[in-house]
């Protein structure tokens, strides 16, 4: 492990930005909001101080709304495609959660053959990652071995011993290049440092809420009947924020926007809506909310998950949690389930 | 970059993120820290990029020559529309001039528009759609307890321990203030539901009472009944904060329960519960909107339910109070603002020959004396009385009583004026349309339905050529010979702050580093006011007052032709005309189609499947629409959305008003429903 503090990284950082990469990290907004995005300088990013962004930053790669193409029947026959921009990235600050959900759909794609805007603006990213020293009372990571620090998809990652003070690990062959062509701006860990970051890790796994019924409630998902389904119906009052916020979520509609002039956008949807399962003739696989959760429930914690993608697909962000403006969250579903 | 702003859709005033690129809007997201939303926001608050963005934004000012539009410059326009309204103004008077606010531009927007009418124009003919939906929230609480307004906020609905919510489908129309009650009711707070329609508050309620469309002001007595039967009331309170309860104990006393079952359709013993649950808690609070409101009567539903209130002492204090959600998100500042006929800024009465010396000097011109038309009022006098209107950001083709006469009415008219963000279906009758900057495009306030005035901040450059309200409002009036020098939306707040009283001290630095202040602003609280009449009501006595309300049935009842009573309202994926939803796909996608909910029993005596087409017809005019069965209205009822052009409720609606706010009646008409 290296060393490194905070000046020294914006010092990389600034490197960076002269040599043309695009950064984004976490900036402060102000009254305690943090967003994901574009730096233009270095002192902008703040990484510490905060659990996580609301927007997690698969923003970034696939985007809420984005224009794929353009048409127009006046200008000739208007009808031309909208690439997205690739450039040389770092990802600063991202955490575990969101880490892991990134490696989740970068492994959804990898089973299709579709040239996705995701696909082409995830190459060439540098990822540092910042292992979370407090969890927020949503945070689950822990049940769902997905944090609090990260176990693969890094360059490099950060480390909290004290604010402005981190322990640097390496984690990929770049950043093992990256790390030697940085060195003067870091210093090797000492016995100590490494003693602490253990005590550090400790301390934070105590600050996780005790939820023994996650796991439970993942092993019973099977069992869970049509009840408990319908409940959590009548609790949703589909917002689409659960799968808007989600770092996993990988659906997206298309539509075009305008009539005669106008243009083809690629955006975020959300399988609680009625009519993402709604077929012609106005049959629906899906017809009420309860079957619409469970849809969203399997999706993320079913077996063939495992089977596909070696994992679950929740990191236990909690984000699905706190924006619920029902009562219909992944926390509740699994209590429930834990009781079948 | 990130721009804080407040979504522009509902009257919740969530605290929302615009994220900008390359000079568009391409996503937005909720404040975690927002004390509105915590990180939420509903369906129609996630797509605001959509309309946004949407080619059909009106770009340019447009002239009509014959029956085509052309473009012109603004100088052109605004030349023109001056060279007319003055033209008017000389031959028919000031009085012949009507002029709409709207609910959906900022305070700064309103109050200019107000000016604009009252300074510059020289008539009160100024109102907006808050005509439509909470005039009679003005009228009657202002009556009761000397200001109109919701008297408590959001973040207390938790301590309450009760919770009645009535005419009010919160899941849909006030997302996220629904978060706030599914939450309370997780930490123990009770939830009552009173309405016609099982909303999905009512699936999850601890109790849900269906009352027939109209009959509010039955059960409501009944509740009031109930109570001083069963002395449940709050002698203390009624002592010491309130008049006149010997008037209203007086005028219950030959009160019968039984015929007010009957006529809601609510059991006798639910009744009772249900006052039980209400006046035994400590604290209860009620939330009501358009159930209540839009009806002849209207405003005394409003004044039974904060005699409710005031009998059981659940005023002026945390968790309890009337609270009325409003619709649009600002129409508490449009009302504030006084885009109202009657009054000026800050309800002062504009027939009260001392507000209107006061203003007088304010504004350096003599403000006309007598009180105004309202919106139908207005309407329904084009082509006679009034000769010219400017409306902005209204489509009161849609969402006004009995469109067909609306549409006639506004045809002959001598100028039609329509500033809106699209070309909407008023603006096909409009001789000149002037294009509008959007939320996201201008500086600005908004006022929720807490009373908290938020920053609207500037994200992105308006589409071609358009303008922020304000600004057109300002350049037209320069025009008129009466100056409005602002160079930016501050300096008009500036000027709000210092005329009404309740804006005092709120000003654009004060806005600057924070989620916004709830009026009356102390000049110390970071936040402002969280609930009213804490020591003293705002009426002259410093009393809440009750007053004596006698039912009063609607309009019109069913008959043999018209069996039904049709209520309206809406979905929570379109938002009202739809002149941005419908334009979004994934809101477009979920609430394609009107429909008509029927009860399955009436289904059945019918003939009608659930997806059959089915004609609704009312004295006024019929529409054909899917029918959806639904045991969730009653038999007897049905229930139809009023955002559909294709298929418009509106047109079957009649104009009946209250006589106190002059609201339509827009829940209770009598229709006959056929298989097509
Ligand atoms: S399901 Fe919820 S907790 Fe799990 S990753 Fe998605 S948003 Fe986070
Ligand atoms: S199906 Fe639902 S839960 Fe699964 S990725 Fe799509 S939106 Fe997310
Ligand atoms: S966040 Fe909650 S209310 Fe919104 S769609 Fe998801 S489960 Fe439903
Ligand atoms: S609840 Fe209202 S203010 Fe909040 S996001 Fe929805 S429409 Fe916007």
């Amino acid at each position: 492990m290296l060393k490194i503090n905070v000046q020294a990284l914006r010092k990389i950082t600034g490197a960076f930005l002269e040599e043309g990469k695009t950064v984004y990290a976490p900036r402060h907004l102000g009254m305690g909001d943090f967003a994901f995005d574009r730096i233009e300088n270095p002192d902008e990013f703040q990484i510490e101080g905060f659990v996580n962004t609301l927007l997690p930053p698969k923003e970034i790669f696939f985007r809420q709304m984005e224009t794929i193409g353009r048409f127009g029947w006046k200008e000739e026959g208007l009808c031309e495609d909208v690439e997205p921009e690739i450039e040389d990235k770092v990802l600063l600050g991202i955490r575990p959660c969101d880490l892991e959900g990134l490696l989740l759909i970068d492994a959804f794609y990898d089973r299709v053959d579709a040239d996705m805007p995701y696909k082409r603006r995830r190459k060439k990213t540098f990822i540092i990652a910042y292992a979370c020293p407090e969890p927020a009372d949503t945070c689950f990571c822990v049940e769902t071995d997905s944090g609090p620090w990260a176990k693969r998809g890094f360059d490099w990652q950060l480390h909290g011993l004290e604010e402005g003070i981190y322990l640097l690990e390496v984690g990929s062959e770049k950043g093992r290049e990256l790390a030697d062509r940085f060195a003067d701006l870091m210093e090797k860990a000492h016995d100590g440092d490494l003693e602490l970051l253990e005590a550090k890790r400790k301390e934070t796994l105590g600050k996780f809420k005790k939820r023994p019924y996650i796991k439970r409630g993942i092993g019973n998902i099977k069992k869970v009947g049509e009840e408990v389904y319908r409940y959590l119906g009548d609790r949703c009052f589909r917002c689409g924020g659960c799968n808007y916020l989600c770092p996993t979520c990988t659906c997206y509609n298309v539509a075009d926007i305008g009539t005669r002039r106008g243009e083809r956008v690629l955006f975020w949807d959300s399988c609680q809506f009625e009519g993402y399962s709604r077929l012609a003739g106005d049959l629906n696989l899906r017809p009420d909310q309860g079957s619409r959760l469970k849809f969203r429930f399997e999706c993320k914690l079913a077996e063939w998950n495992t089977e596909t993608y070696g994992r679950i697909r929740c990191t236990g962000c909690g984000r699905c949690i706190y924006t619920c403006i029902g009562d219909a969250d992944i926390d509740l579903f699994l209590k429930k389930a834990s009781e079948t | 970059m990130d721009v804080l702003t407040v979504c522009p859709y509902c009257g919740v005033g969530c605290g929302i993120y615009l994220r900008v690129r390359e000079g568009r809007v391409d996503a937005v997201f909720p404040s975690l820290n927002h004390p509105v939303n915590r990180g939420s926001l509903c369906a129609k608050g996630w797509s605001v990029p959509f309309f946004l963005n949407h080619p059909q934004r009106a770009r340019h000012p447009l002239i009509r020559k014959g029956n085509r539009f052309i473009r012109a410059s603004w100088d052109e326009v605004l030349d023109f529309v001056a060279e007319k309204l003055s033209e008017i103004k000389e031959k028919h008077g000031p009085d012949a001039i009507g002029v709409l606010g709207s609910a959906k531009c900022t305070n700064e927007d309103n109050y200019l528009i107000q000016k604009f009418a009252r300074a510059t124009i020289g008539t009160n003919n100024v109102d907006h759609c808050a005509r439509l939906c909470h005039a009679s929230t003005v009228a009657g609480l202002i009556k009761a307890f000397g200001a109109g307004a919701m008297t408590n906020s959001i973040e207390e609905f938790p301590e309450a321990d009760v919770i009645l919510i009535t005419g009010s489908d919160t899941a849909n129309q006030h997302p996220v203030i629904a978060k706030w009650i599914v939450r309370a009711r997780k930490g123990g707070t009770k939830v009552m539901v009173v309405d016609p329609r099982r909303t999905p508050l009512a699936r999850i309620a601890d109790l849900y009472l269906q009352h027939r469309p109209g009959t509010d002001i039955a059960w409501i007595n009944a509740f009031l009944k109930i109570i001083i039967e069963e002395e449940l009331y709050d002698k203390k309170f009624i002592e010491e904060r309130t008049e006149n309860f010997e008037k209203l104990a007086d005028s219950l006393r030959d009160f019968s329960l039984d015929w007010a079952s009957g006529v809601t359709g609510i059991p006798l013993s639910l009744l009772r519960e249900g006052t039980r649950l209400y006046a035994k808690a400590e604290r209860a609070s009620i939330v009501y909107a358009m159930g209540i409101t839009q009806h002849v009567s209207g405003t005394y539903n409003v004044v039974s339910l904060a005699n409710l209130a005031l009998l059981t002492g659940n005023v002026g204090k945390r968790g309890t109070g009337v609270n009325p959600l409003r619709g649009q998100n600002n129409v508490q500042g449009a009302s504030d603002l006084a885009v109202l006929p009657d009054v000026l800024p800050c309800y002062q009465k504009v027939d009260d020959p001392d507000v209107r010396k006061r203003y007088s000097e304010l504004w350096g011109v003599e403000i006309p004396s007598n009180p105004g038309l309202t919106v139908t009022e207005m309407i329904h006098s084009s082509g006679e009385k009034i000769r010219a209107m400017y409306i902005m950001g209204e489509n009161p083709l849609l969402s006004d009583p009995d469109i067909n006469t609306v549409k006639r009415k506004l045809g002959e008219l001598d100028l039609l004026v329509v500033q809106d963000i699209f070309f909407s279906e008023t603006a096909e009758l409009a001789h000149v349309f002037l294009p509008a900057a959007s939320f996201a495009e201008k500086d600005g306030t908004f006022t929720n339905t807490e009373r908290r005035v938020q920053r609207v901040r500037k994200a992105i450059e308006p589409p071609g050529e358009a303008r922020a309200d304000w600004r057109i409002i300002a350049d037209l009036s320069n025009r008129l010979g009466y100056p409005m020098n602002y160079t930016h939306p501050c300096e008009i707040l500036d000027e709000i702050q210092k005329v009404c009283g309740i804006y005092a001290g709120i000003t654009c630095d004060l806005l600057e580093n924070s989620f916004g202040v709830r009026w009356p602003y102390d000049g110390k609280s970071k936040e402002g006011t969280s609930y009213l009449h804490g020591k003293r009501f705002k009426t002259k006595s410093g009393r809440g007052i009750f007053h004596a309300v006698d039912y009063l049935p609607p309009p019109e009842e069913p008959d043999e032709t018209y069996p039904f009573i049709m209520t309206t309202g809406r979905s929570g994926f379109q938002w009202h005309t739809g002149t941005m939803t419908r334009r979004t796909p994934n809101l477009e996608r979920e609430a394609p189609e009107a429909y008509v909910e029927i009860n399955p029993k009436d289904a059945d005596s019918l003939g009608i499947k659930d997806g059959d087409r089915v004609r609704v017809s009312s004295r006024r005019g019929e529409i054909e629409l899917k029918a959806r069965i639904t045991g969730g209205i009653m038999p007897g009822v049905v229930f139809i959305p009023f955002h559909y052009k294709e298929a418009a409720a509106n047109l079957l609606t009649g104009h009946f008003l209250d006589p106190i706010s002059k609201i339509p009646e827009l829940k209770v008409t009598a229709v006959r429903v056929e298989k097509c």
